[in-house]
């Protein structure tokens, strides 16, 4: 018998990261739709309203791509919520529970492997906006650390879902009761427009949005016009939504079905 | 104090809500056998094997698994038992072999051990053709056996059996006692529920019987057969139109006998002694009725459940 010890806490998450990736690999049916979901809703919206909005296709698509990429990985980052509450519905969430590796890795290892999701299908439709005339002033630095900041706040956000997914009973209703959260997050802020063009109170609410204030910065940093504050606020926002969340999954997890 | 003992638990209490699911439960599982928990659907097994196994907590009681107390020394227990629970555990998108890879991996396996580990396993359960396909194309007794297989990646010194055989068709079933009654041999304590008596009759060491949150019964087959006491005579008639009158013959001897005859009017005798089957043949062949073949049995595990779940139960509670 070869004697095996207790796998430390982070190669018991790179193995959970390896579980995830794998399923990417083997099945990427989802992340192609995704992708593909992506691009032509960008194109559409680039050639469909850019005339209207900022009189032409051309001229919106420089405001709209920074918003688009948000609109792209804010829906994906319910699958790490729906994955966890599909392991606890199964029996492999007892079997998990009863091997003595470090508990937080299932979760951890799932949301940080979806990292990967969100960075291609960012990089997809970047391709797409530099192929249709977006031309970031910020250049190649503005333009990466903008992407970077969507794919951190997609992470972020996604420890909101994996609360609920390991609250709800089944994954379905994972995706069910993300919904009005996900929506509001999404066209409650200044994804398609700017701020400026909306009735006070309705600024109200979009500055609430934890969103908005990532879209600002991304598109800030696309620009090359970013400020520091902005960047910090940014980076606050992401880093208190894992604060709150992150703990609370786990807590929740551990706790499941033990009463 | 308690090296032969693997499980110990003293006045366990555990409610769902406002629901008692185990009420004082006393038990004792020595090391090194087979132990089968025996009872009805809803009876409390489940709960056991969760509580036991580290995933349920329950509200008074003492429990010790293998010298560690619960639910202090949780994290003890996980690092020497496993569980193949009564809802398979596997991960249906990945193939078998990913499967058994990945808790390979969790108990502490690296790389190349863990996939040498899983080819290992797959081919001891007769899995190797099917380790690279989805786990969702297995059939019922694939799946079983795949999850036994993740259960023993690393030894266990405890092995929880949630009903291992439940929905699986005979051949899968001999298989999977198979293994069981091997790992036993090898030394490893087997906790397993069941609701098939023929199971816990064929495998187990020692059966106890849970009915109302409470043992109700325990020992081994043969102990609780002999303590519901009946045995029964089973008598074939060289003529089978003699039934009715050989009937009469035993009432005469034994008013109060139980007696019946099935479709083939072999007649069945409950008797409490043996010396009274005797009796019964010689009167038999006194009134002219020759038994063509006879034979005297026990009680069944049947019996026993009978006598101990249901209404039985709260006579013996």
């Amino acid at each position: 018998m070869v004697n095996v010890k207790r796998p430390s806490a982070v190669s018991s998450t790179a193995t959970f990261m390896w579980r995830t990736l794998l399923k990417i690999k083997t099945a990427p049916g989802q992340l192609i739709f995704d992708s593909v979901v992506a691009i032509v809703s960008m194109l559409l919206f680039t050639f469909l309203f850019g005339g209207a909005i900022d009189g032409s296709p051309r001229e919106y698509v420089q405001f709209l791509l920074p918003g688009m990429l948000f609109m792209t990985v804010l829906p994906m980052t319910v699958y790490a919520g729906s994955a966890l509450c599909k392991d606890i519905s199964t029996g492999v969430y007892d079997r998990f529970r009863t091997i003595g590796f470090w508990q937080p890795a299932p979760v951890l290892g799932t949301l940080i492997a979806d990292i990967l999701k969100y960075a291609i299908a960012v990089i997809g439709v970047v391709i797409t906006g530099l192929a249709i005339g977006f031309r970031p002033e910020g250049g190649i630095i503005g333009l990466v650390l903008g992407m970077l900041l969507v794919v951190l706040y997609a992470f972020s956000l996604s420890w909101v879902f994996a609360t609920i997914g390991v609250v709800v009973k089944k994954p379905d209703s994972v995706a069910q009761n993300s919904m009005l959260i996900l929506y509001t997050s999404i066209f409650a802020s200044n994804i398609f427009t700017d701020i400026s063009t909306m009735p006070d109170w309705m600024q109200t609410v979009v500055m609430f949005n934890p969103t908005t204030h990532i879209v600002t910065a991304t598109r800030l940093l696309m620009q090359g016009t970013y400020s520091a504050w902005g960047i910090t606020l940014a980076i606050i926002v992401c880093v208190g939504l894992v604060a709150v969340f992150a703990p609370l999954t786990f807590a929740l997890y551990a706790r499941k079905n033990r009463v | 104090m308690s090296n032969g003992i693997a499980i110990e638990i003293k006045e366990l209490c555990k409610n769902f809500q406002t629901k008692e699911v185990l009420r004082n439960l006393d038990l004792i599982v020595p090391k090194g056998k087979i132990f089968a928990l025996l009872g009805q659907n809803g009876a409390g097994k489940t709960t056991m094997v969760k509580i036991l196994s580290t995933l349920l907590n329950f509200d008074s009681g003492d429990v010790t698994v293998l010298s560690h107390k619960l639910p202090k020394d949780s994290d003890s227990v996980r690092s020497k038992i496993s569980l193949t629970g009564q809802y398979v555990a596997l991960d249906e998108d990945m193939t078998g072999e990913q499967n058994l890879i990945l808790i390979s991996k969790l108990f502490g396996y690296k790389g190349a051990m863990a996939k040498q580990r899983a080819k290992e396993l797959l081919e001891q359960f007769d899995l190797s053709e099917a380790g690279n396909k989805p786990v969702k194309t297995y059939s019922g007794g694939m799946h079983r056996r795949l999850d036994i297989a993740a259960s023993i990646i690393k030894t266990p010194e405890l092995l929880f059996l949630d009903e291992p055989t439940t929905g699986l068709d005979p051949r899968s079933r001999a298989v999977v006692w198979e293994f069981v009654r091997n790992l036993a041999k090898n030394g490893t304590t087997i906790f397993l529920t069941t609701q098939y008596l023929e199971e816990a009759d064929v495998l187990a060491d020692l059966i106890a019987v849970i009915e109302g949150g409470k043992i109700v019964a325990q020992g081994t087959a043969a102990e609780l057969k002999s303590l519901v006491g009946r045995k029964t005579i089973k008598i074939r008639l060289q003529n089978q139109s003699d039934t009715g009158r050989a009937k009469n013959v035993v009432h005469e001897v034994f008013a109060e006998a139980g007696i019946k005859a099935d479709e083939t009017n072999a007649l069945s005798i409950e008797i409490s002694e043996v010396s009274q089957a005797n009796q019964v043949l010689n009167e038999l062949t006194k009134a002219g009725i020759e038994p063509m073949e006879y034979s005297i049995s026990q009680a069944s595990l049947d019996e026993v459940f009978m006598t101990f779940t249901g209404n039985g139960g709260q006579n013996n509670g």
